[in-house]
């Protein structure tokens, strides 16, 4: 359903059984309301305005969430449009999707700040036998799980450390 | 001309040979496994030519580039996954030649396709980019606005379904992009106190976020969820294999040349289209040879034809890209847009005056186009064994491997966790955008563009405030870019309204 690097396919397609025009309009609705909180709260507060110069400092940020507004409202207002999809049409993001990336976004904020902590060797170690574990389940290989999780960020680190002199955090094990 | 020679022996120099070399089998390797792709090896290769030469950083991406589009045939038709989203239908005559046992010559008509492509797309691109930028050196910030605000909309109309998402994601890219210190009063704008931004959202992190992470995030869910295809592998090597079926034989090139070159027209042709990718001059390219053909019935069973047809429209598609970000500074595709960084990094400002500034880089870099086109044949020819292995590693083991990859990718851009912290909120931002289609493409091309945009806009008011008719009298050029993108517009939602597009 997704669209790799392309951008050419479509999450959902209206001949299929997706609820497209739902998630465009649900879209469309949060992008108007996002638009607006921009343009009357957060702008005034983020960025000073000032007539000495040829272009207010606003003027950018405040025409691009303009057109950001319109084209929230222009897709509501097409897709208000279109025939409604069957009750039964499967939704762009159901639960399972909402849950995943929920649960994913958790996971990505304790890796960064892991590696904050810990550094790049141990929390990656972790990170990498967490996902293992997690995609290898029915095929769980501890051998494999073992020596990936562990090699892979010394590799990294010592490869980024020895051939560019990048340091990446060091944490509690590495010196 | 003694740049000419001076840029061809800088890309001669055995390391540079090295890093063309590397990028090519990288690229031909990220693109043969089904998930992983160009534009995201590309986003994170990107640091790791901060710490080489400008020539031998862009040589290496290059080489990416050009493998990673070859790489993507291999999945496509051992598997009937296309490792990259321009071989979708490459695999449509890939796998059931696969499955006839002729896996090694559709591979190996898929190489050679895809090697002609590339080359007819690059002598195109060496031959119009210098003419294109003098040209356009001529042009003035009146001029340069008018024309970046054509390139934004023909960018947001074509690189989706539909303009007006095409549209809010270009704008959201924009909206990005003005994050940093205003170009005119040097007053912060929407950094929430974080001095890490007053210099902008870095595109680096921003794309290893958008490309790669959010990507490997999508793959990761389909497998969590059980939702991933379950692709059955194809031996292409092996015993009972006749020779006939692992060559491609002279006759069988001959044979099928005319379609190589009516697609490597076709891919070069949309390639130079700023917002058209490789994906639609495959499907074009495949399009045309159907028509063209006297057996049209056979396409989709196992015709070579079709391969070659797929092929050389997507990879003519990487050459041609360059022509406008080289000549006007616009990056024509994704892939492009992601080059711009690794220019910037090194203090070069892809435009026209990249040709009068730094000639022999540019010499260096179409040498080293035109060498990785060599290294892309040979090693793809000698390489097909290896990479057919490559195809059937276990995503358990790439995925991770990638997001820590990723991760360290994105801290070696400045040296700071601030930086990670952008790829991590850009993938899960990636996520929603692929989810509900929302163009990346566009995304990324509208960030890159919003600064240089801002720029000529503000110089515009600026010399013509005063008297603002001056714009429409005295600048024909305005007047005639102002009137094609309304033209566009108007055309592009006509296509979309009859399917077209």
């Amino acid at each position: 359903m997704h669209c790799g690097a392309s951008n050419f396919c479509a999450a959902g397609d209206a001949t299929g059984n997706i609820a497209v025009r739902r998630s465009d309009m649900i879209s469309g609705a949060l992008l108007l309301v996002f638009g607006l909180v921009m343009i009357f709260v957060i702008v005034p507060i983020q960025i000073s305005s000032s007539s000495e110069y040829g272009l207010d400092p606003r003027f950018f940020p405040d025409a691009l969430l303009w057109l950001l507004v319109a084209m929230g409202a222009l897709l509501v207002a097409t897709r208000v449009r279109l025939r409604p999809e069957p009750a039964e049409a499967e939704p762009v993001l159901d639960l399972w999707n909402w849950l995943f990336i929920g649960g994913y976004t958790i996971f990505l904020i304790i890796v960064f700040v892991a590696i904050n902590n810990l550094g790049f060797v141990l929390a990656g170690a972790m990170m990498i036998a967490v996902l293992m574990f997690a995609l290898g389940l029915r095929h769980l290989n501890w051998i494999e799980l073992v020596c990936v999780s562990v090699l892979a960020p010394l590799i990294i680190y010592y490869a980024l450390y020895h051939v560019f002199s990048v340091r990446l955090p060091s944490g509690v094990l590495l010196p | 001309m003694n740049d000419l020679v001076a840029g061809i022996g800088d890309a001669l120099i055995w390391s540079n040979v090295i890093f063309i070399a590397l990028g090519v089998l990288t690229g031909i390797v990220v693109g043969a496994i089904p998930g992983l792709n160009g534009p995201m090896a590309i986003a994170l290769a990107l640091p790791v030519t901060f710490y080489l030469s400008p020539l031998g950083g862009m040589a290496y991406l290059i080489g990416i580039m050009k493998g990673g589009t070859f790489g993507g045939s291999i999945s496509a038709i051992l598997l009937n996954t296309p490792g990259s989203p321009e071989a979708a239908a490459t695999a449509f005559d890939g796998y059931p030649l696969a499955q006839q046992g002729k896996a090694l010559k559709a591979m190996k008509m898929a190489l050679y396709a895809s090697v002609f492509g590339d080359s007819f797309s690059d002598v195109v691109l060496f031959l119009v980019a210098a003419p294109i930028a003098v040209v356009s050196l001529m042009m003035g910030p009146p001029e340069m606005s008018a024309v970046l605000i054509f390139a934004l909309t023909i960018i947001a109309g074509l690189s989706g379904r539909s303009l007006i998402r095409g549209v809010i994601a270009a704008t959201l890219g924009g909206v990005v992009g003005t994050i940093g210190l205003d170009p005119e009063s040097t007053l912060p704008r929407l950094t929430f106190g974080f001095i890490d931004l007053d210099d902008g959202v870095s595109l680096i992190p921003m794309a290893i976020g958008l490309l790669a992470l959010s990507e490997i995030i999508i793959q990761i869910e389909a497998q969590v969820l059980g939702r991933a295809g379950v692709a059955k592998r194809i031996n292409p090597f092996g015993k009972d294999v006749p020779r006939e079926s692992k060559v491609v034989t002279w006759a069988e090139w001959r044979e099928n040349f005319r379609t190589i070159l009516r697609s490597s027209l076709i891919g070069t042709g949309i390639g130079a289209l700023p917002g058209v990718g490789a994906v639609v001059a495959g499907f074009l390219g495949y399009a045309a040879a159907k028509r063209a053909s006297k057996t049209p019935g056979l396409f989709g069973t196992g015709k070579l034809e079709g391969i070659a047809a797929v092929e050389a429209a997507n990879s003519a598609v990487s050459g041609a890209n360059l022509i406008p970000l080289l000549a006007i500074g616009v990056p024509g595709s994704l892939t492009a847009a992601v080059l711009i960084g690794a220019f910037l990094v090194h203090g070069v400002q892809p435009g026209p005056l990249i040709f009068k500034d730094h000639a022999r880089l540019i010499y260096g870099i179409f040498a080293a186009m035109a060498l990785a086109n060599v290294l892309n044949f040979i090693i793809g020819q000698f390489g097909l064994r290896f990479f057919a292995y490559v195809v059937s590693f276990p995503n358990r083991v790439i995925h991770p491997v990638v997001i820590l990859l990723c991760i360290a990718g994105a801290y070696a851009t400045t040296n700071n966790m601030f930086e990670v912290a952008i790829a991590l909120i850009f993938a899960v931002v990636g996520y929603f955008m692929r989810k509900l289609d929302f163009s990346f493409a566009a995304f990324i091309i509208g960030f890159a563009l919003t600064p240089q945009t801002e720029l000529f806009v503000r110089q515009t008011v600026i010399l013509y405030s005063d008297h603002p008719a001056d714009l429409l009298f005295h600048h024909p050029i305005v007047v005639f870019f102002l009137a094609l993108t309304v033209y566009s517009i108007w055309r592009i939602v006509k296509f979309q309204r009859a399917g077209m597009l």
